[in-house]
């Protein structure tokens, strides 16, 4: 289905609408200045309905299209074309400018990382445990290994996933540790009052 | 505090003390150590032609909240913050191997190791000859090459 010009803009100017519940994200979509459509993600700032906002992406987008910008989004690339099934005339015109997330507080922004933490370290064979202890603004991450001779090519892989999660999270004040050890001496050298996050 | 040719000295100075100390086991531990500071000294150099020219007098502190006026940083945790900011992932991740491998090989606490067992080596056990020479000639000479100290 192609729209007019008129027809697009009209819908994106009637945005921004914030579907609540997509990806447990809150998003919003307007009209930019030249003529660049972007997706934000803000509180509930000018809630409008979620119906709008699906029905408008299934009549003018396309989920697909949609689910690419957010990729686009994700991965840090801020422009996406729209594609041609908007129409000649609409498509050389506008463009996904794919806005930064809405300010989530320290706390939340913590939490996802030490869920991205536990999600991948977790799935290394001898990851054994993961335990958070904190310390002024610090998170300190030990990473328990159930080895018992150095590994040097789990350490380069480990330290390939730190230095994403680093990049990732940079507001975030990290230490990470990879003690050797076994399950029944934790407590030799954790903290009673580390919060464990992960354990095998 | 000091300058650049200080460092650069004192880190050669521990680099042929790591890599002297690979050849004679049990104690190529202490060569994983002798590299981390070698390293630490080459990352120094490094600071020194940046403007935050020493590490420890850039560290950034908390400007509001609880924390105010308090050091964001360690000086090894400031020094991972700015090679992972300005520098490469190879050189981060050198630099974190090395600082891993060298706090293991000092406080390594042997009882750790077994399960519940205690077992009675020390950490030349734990680190083989090998392990310490690719610390040294994998990490340590990647480190020096991507912050271009000759």
């Amino acid at each position: 289905m192609l729209a007019t010009t008129t027809e697009i803009e009209n819908t994106m100017t009637a945005f921004p609408f914030i579907g609540k519940s997509f990806w447990g994200h809150d998003f919003e979509i307007k009209l930019l200045p030249k003529k660049k459509i972007g997706i934000s993600i803000k509180e509930q700032e000018k809630l409008l309905i979620w119906s709008n906002f699906y029905k408008t992406i299934e009549q003018y987008l396309s989920w697909e299209t949609f689910f690419d910008a957010y990729e686009t989004y994700s991965t840090g690339i801020n422009i996406l074309e729209i594609p041609d099934l908007l129409g000649i005339q609409i498509f050389t015109k506008y463009s996904f400018d794919v806005l930064t997330p809405k300010e989530k507080n320290k706390e939340e922004i913590e939490q996802e990382a030490l869920m991205e933490i536990t999600a991948i370290f977790g799935k290394f064979k001898d990851v054994q445990s993961i335990y958070v202890e904190r310390f002024r603004e610090e998170l300190k991450i030990m990473i328990l290994l159930s080895v018992n001779k150095y590994n040097y090519d789990l350490m380069d892989e480990l330290f390939d996933v730190e230095y994403e999660i680093r990049k990732k999270y940079s507001e975030i004040v990290f230490e990470f540790f990879y003690p050797p050890t076994g399950i029944k001496k934790e407590k030799d050298f954790i903290h009673p009052e580390a919060e464990c996050i992960f354990s095998k | 505090m000091a300058d650049y040719d200080i460092h650069f000295a004192q880190a050669e100075h521990n680099e042929k003390l790591s890599r002297k100390l690979i050849n004679e086991p049990p104690f190529h531990d202490w060569s994983i150590t002798a590299a981390f500071y070698a390293a630490i000294h080459y990352i120094e150099c490094w600071i020194f032609n940046r403007k935050e020219k020493h590490s420890e007098t850039s560290i950034p502190v908390y400007k509001k909240g609880r924390q105010k006026g308090k050091f964001m940083y360690s000086p090894h945790g400031w020094r991972e913050k700015l090679v992972e900011m300005h520098s490469s992932k190879s050189t981060f991740k050198s630099l974190r191997k090395l600082r891993e491998a060298s706090e293991t090989a000092r406080y390594l606490s042997l009882t750790k190791l077994g399960y519940g067992n205690w077992i009675p080596s020390p950490a030349s056990d734990y680190f083989s000859p090998s392990d310490a020479l690719k610390l040294i000639k994998n990490d340590l000479s990647v480190l020096k090459k991507e912050l271009h100290i000759k």
